[in-house]
């Protein structure tokens, strides 16, 4: 068996979940139908949706499920700016791509889009927000809580009261946060924050936008008129009752998080030992307890991975979106770091089913690979 | 038998048992990304993904390539439309679809018309529910961008002739979209043969499960969409978002399985709902068949129960999970807008019923559900001041009704 640190990109499921899901294979209803078979599919849906509510504090209506995190995003951003008058976006260049991406495509087609400038660990610069806040109307900010890349988390709080301060909606990308940190969305302050199942113990496919009450916006994906209308099609209904599961955990796995920050700087402790020159993203920062990001001048991360993999270590370079191609980390790249640098940089993060010895095994394979390295390093010079 | 039957096959059908089993170790064991191309786990996954997509790509005669997986049949309902909107949308601002389209497209269409200026030619269906193809072939214009017709009715299970619709369209040099969420794996298509263009498919029609669906997008000639969920740039950039490697793995097991027992199937369904609606119309008059006789899926039965109330009958035959208008908007009491468009009077709208049957419908179910409807609306129809009004000769549409 392998040992599993790739669970910023996704998490296996919960026994909880998977135990929900057998249950459940053969529950087939369709919860608009009136029979009672449609009926038992739209009592589980309605749990289902209690679940996550309660897990963020709202109420079931404020709950609309989507297929991935990467849609609620895009359902906010296109959503919100729809019913602006004046159509302008703030964000910024690390996001995650599915904000990143839709930023860019939304200013090809005549949105305002302003990228804030971000320090070297990533996080934003306060002043400069101000400043595009103060210097025109702006419609809607768009900031993600903790970054998937690095685990650096945004200074959300002084950005809910320079959106309030100016008057402007404040859509928060929490896919990394959950079930990480808790929160109560009433209090939070944002207009509507993302989620995402499968990177807590749940399963692919299902994702949710919490959005406050009076929220007006547009839906990105209309027919059937489910989801209060804000998001048509057939419900996902497995992949909603093993989500709804997977928050029943949320409480015991942000319990876990002391034990996990303890396993990540005893590991960050052991990449610096034996790789002295190494340069870990954020430590400075704040940032979530289980991400590492780290990057070793003149290595590939390519060949670190392809090399961990066979010692039976999974993690991963950038972001699992675009690992498939050997791109420079756009984060890191933003963040200031050069392209050769960028294209060392790896992730480590850790989940509820990693132990001490899961830690044990990656500084063995990672001291064996670094070693390696250095040899091919030494002969190509 | 377990009651209430279930014969709501259009609104969704149950997993295949095989599609269960094929889906398992994809709950258990890997937790890969299949986008994460670096480890293992993720490999697994992408290898699985992959196998998934060439057994749906086989269904309709296409290549693997031409297969983008979405969330399901709505979603690639509304790229195909929004997504060709955006590409397209400079050459012209016409699109042609047909009144009784899934709400899906119609709502797509009507939010094109309303934030992108296009203008919408919805056609009439004829009574059968069949499209007059003359009249397609009038409404295409030069600047017509798209024609998207839907392969088989949800309601009425009406089947169009794709092929010549895909045949005219391409003669026209316009792009040719068609929902096949109700008929992919239940009876043979060949996107090359019908010239599609774009063809929206679901997995949880055909034995799969929920939330996983795929659109076909044609690559010679290309047909571009804009992508409608961007980000991470999954299913070579088209859409956005991890893919739920289960979900996928059991969508692609039901294409396989539905491609190689659909003769099979079909037969045996067909046989089933023949024997229904002969029984019907030969023990009750005024029961009318909706949409044509032949051309519509195998599985689909839908009637109008004259001079019964729809409500109490369907409150009388709850023993069997039937559906009147589409699952999407049953819970609501309009009368449904594909009866409508049929031509049918509110009030037979209202005492229709659609039954779907399927791979898991027996003949003893067939036997149960005839019986309760038999013995339902004779006995509905007793106790009903209307039909005893029929009964002794009074035309009731000449009758002028008190305003109350």
């Amino acid at each position: 068996m392998s040992v599993y640190l790739d669970n910023n990109g996704t998490t296996p499921l919960k026994q909880n979940v998977q135990e929900v899901i057998v249950q459940n294979l053969n529950m087939f209803g369709n919860p608009s139908s009136a029979h009672s078979e449609g009926q038992k599919a739209r009592l589980a849906l309605d749990h289902a949706r209690r679940q996550v509510a309660d897990t963020v504090g709202v109420r079931s209506e404020q709950v609309v499920f989507t297929s991935s995190g990467t849609e609620s995003n895009v359902m906010a951003l296109r959503g919100i700016l729809n019913v602006c008058e004046h159509k302008r976006l703030i964000t910024s260049p690390t996001e995650h791509s599915s904000v990143f991406n839709t930023a860019k495509a939304l200013k090809e087609e005549g949105v305002d889009v302003v990228f804030l400038p971000v320090d070297e660990d990533g996080v934003i610069d306060l002043e400069a927000l101000e400043v595009e806040l103060k210097a025109q109307k702006c419609s809607l900010v768009s900031i993600m809580a903790a970054n998937n890349e690095t685990g650096v988390k945004q200074p959300i709080e002084d950005v809910v009261a320079l959106c309030k301060k100016h008057n402007t909606k404040l859509h928060v990308d929490w896919v990394q946060l959950l079930a990480k940190e808790a929160i109560d969305f009433p209090s939070y302050g944002a207009d509507s924050i993302s989620i995402s199942f499968h990177k807590i113990g749940g399963p692919k496919g299902c994702g949710a936008l919490i959005l406050k009450n009076e929220l007006e916006m547009t839906s990105l994906i209309t027919g059937g008129g489910q989801e209060r209308k804000r998001r048509s099609g057939t419900e996902n209904m497995l992949g909603i009752i093993a989500s709804g599961a997977s928050c029943e955990k949320v409480a015991e796995s942000i319990e876990d998080m002391p034990r996990l920050k303890a396993l990540r700087d005893k590991m960050e402790a052991g990449i610096l030992k034996i790789t002295p020159d190494a340069v870990i993203v954020g430590q400075k920062s704040d940032r979530t307890a289980v991400t590492t990001c780290v990057m070793v001048p003149e290595t590939s991360a390519e060949m670190v991975l392809l090399s961990m993999d066979m010692a039976g270590i999974c993690i991963s370079q950038g972001s699992a979106c675009s690992s498939g191609k050997s791109v420079p980390s756009r984060v890191l790249t933003a963040q200031g770091y050069s392209d050769d640098m960028a294209l060392a940089g790896l992730r480590i993060s850790l989940a509820w089913h990693n132990s001490e010895e899961d830690v044990d095994k990656f500084l063995s394979a990672y001291e064996q690979t670094m070693a390696r390295m250095k040899i091919k390093n030494e002969k190509v010079s | 038998m377990k009651k209430p039957v279930y014969l709501d096959y259009q609104a969704t059908t149950p997993a295949d048992p095989r599609v269960i089993e094929a889906m398992a170790p994809y709950w258990y064991e890997m937790p890969g990304n299949p986008h994460s191309r670096t480890h293992q786990y993720g490999w697994d996954a992408e290898e699985a993904v992959e196998e998934a997509r060439a057994n749906i790509a086989k269904a309709i005669g296409a290549d693997a390539k031409e297969i983008i997986f979405t969330s399901g049949a709505t979603e690639s309902n509304n790229m195909a439309l929004k997504g060709a909107a955006e590409f397209y949308g400079s050459q012209g601002k016409h699109i042609v679809t047909v009144v009784t389209e899934h709400k899906c497209v119609l709502d797509s269409c009507r939010w094109l018309a309303e934030h992108q200026g296009f203008e919408i030619t919805y056609l009439p269906v004829e009574k059968d529910g069949l499209v007059d193809l003359q009249k397609l072939e009038d409404a295409i214009r030069e600047d017509t961008m798209m024609v998207s017709v839907m392969h088989a009715n949800n309601e009425i299970g009406v089947i169009q002739d794709v092929k010549a619709i895909g045949a005219i369209c391409r003669e026209k040099g316009v792009k040719f979209h068609t929902d096949a969420a109700q008929s992919f794996g239940k009876m043979p298509i060949d996107v090359n043969e019908m010239n599609i263009d774009a063809m929206s498919i679901s997995s949880h029609k055909i034995y799969g499960p929920m939330g996983v669906g795929a659109l076909y997008v044609r690559r010679k000639p290309r047909m571009r969409v804009r992508p409608i969920i961007s980000g991470g740039g999954q299913e070579r950039g088209m859409r956005s978002g991890t893919l739920p490697t289960p979900l996928l793995v059991g969508f692609g097991k039901a294409a396989e399985i539905a491609l190689a027992e659909m003769d099979a199937e079909n037969t045996r369904l067909t046989k089933l709902r023949d024997k229904m609606i002969h029984t019907i119309q030969e023990k009750i008059p005024h029961v009318y068949l909706n949409g044509h006789a032949t051309k519509r899926l195998a599985g689909n039965l839908n009637l109008s129960f004259a001079y019964v109330e729809g409500e109490s009958l369907m409150m009388a035959i709850k023993d069997l999970a039937v559906s009147s208008g589409s699952a999407c908007t049953s819970a609501s009491l309009e009368p449904s807008y594909v009866l409508r468009a049929l031509g049918l009077s509110d009030d037979m709208a209202h005492t229709s019923i659609r039954m779907g049957i399927g791979r898991f419908t027996t003949d003893e179910e067939v036997d149960f559900a005839l019986e309760t409807i038999l013995a339902n609306v004779e006995k509905l129809r007793e106790m009903s001041p209307l039909w005893e009004m029929v009964q002794e000769g009074i035309d009731l549409s000449k009758i002028e009704w008190a305003e109350h």
